[in-house]
């Protein structure tokens, strides 16, 4: 009964990282998406799945604030539409979005569990808006807690 | 009367960043007179998307190869929020010098 009341938020406290720390992109990769199948909010097929399309479809983008990334991969992953995030302590190269060749530096990390895209077009407009909020974002960069990350993040994505 | 025209939205997993942004082309050519019909998909499933549908433009948030004479645009700005004014000219531009 716990699990499912945590897993009715989209985004929980235990899924929000502070300074998480790797010096490579797939070690962070691995280490956000080892989290989700603890939870068993995606198959264990998830993190080969959000490495591989990372190679092949770089998910890096020049945010108005600055760098973030937002990792994801085909929905045959997933088993609850939720969403990890952290904030890196030390931002590591990462391939733009548009241009696989351009590296930018990523200072947080916006990682996707979505089930049915189609269905789920309410949670997509709150990242893109999210995405775009500056203020949001730098509040983000700056928090030192997942408590404090979350209490930016709560009122934003899961109502 | 709503301009019915079509857009092929395309990102890198063909599902989630194209819907984001099919979405906001919906909202944004609503507001200048055009109802669109999205589609999505994959930059591997583009030329398939290309055979079977007529698309008045396409946006893409992640490279695509060839494009046949269809238009592309770039979404990118859309998702950052700091080029929906350039994309929506653009897009008007593109619609208006082949009739719509």
């Amino acid at each position: 009964m716990s699990d499912n009341l945590q897993h009715s938020l989209f985004l929980s406290k235990n899924m929000i990282f502070s300074g998480v720390d790797f010096p490579t992109r797939d070690e962070i990769l691995n280490y956000l998406a080892s989290q989700f199948v603890r939870q068993d909010l995606v198959k264990e097929s998830y993190p080969a799945a959000i490495i591989e399309r990372e190679k092949e479809f770089p998910t890096a983008l020049a945010a108005k604030a600055f760098d973030i990334a937002i990792p994801h991969c085909a929905s045959a992953n997933v088993n609850v539409t939720s969403m990890a995030v952290a904030t890196l302590a030390h931002p590591v190269g990462w391939y733009a979005m548009d241009d696989p060749t351009r590296e930018l530096y990523p200072h947080i990390v916006f990682m996707l569990a979505i089930k049915d895209p189609k269905k789920q077009l309410e949670i997509l407009q709150k990242i893109m808006s999210i995405i775009q909020n500056t203020e949001l974002l730098t509040g983000i960069q700056e928090a030192s807690s997942r408590e404090e990350i979350f209490v930016l993040l709560d009122p934003v994505i899961n109502r | 009367m709503a301009t019915k025209i079509r857009v092929l939205s395309v990102c890198g997993s063909g599902v989630v960043t194209s819907h984001m942004v099919a979405n906001k082309i919906v909202d944004l050519l609503e507001e200048q007179g055009y109802d669109v019909d999205p589609d999505e998909c994959n930059p591997s499933e583009l030329e398939g998307y290309l055979m079977r549908g007529n698309y008045d433009f396409i946006a893409y948030s992640s490279p695509i190869g060839d494009h046949g004479d269809v238009p592309a645009f770039s979404a990118m700005g859309l998702i950052t929020g700091m080029g929906d004014d350039e994309f929506v000219e653009q897009a008007v531009a593109c619609l208006k010098a082949h009739g719509k």
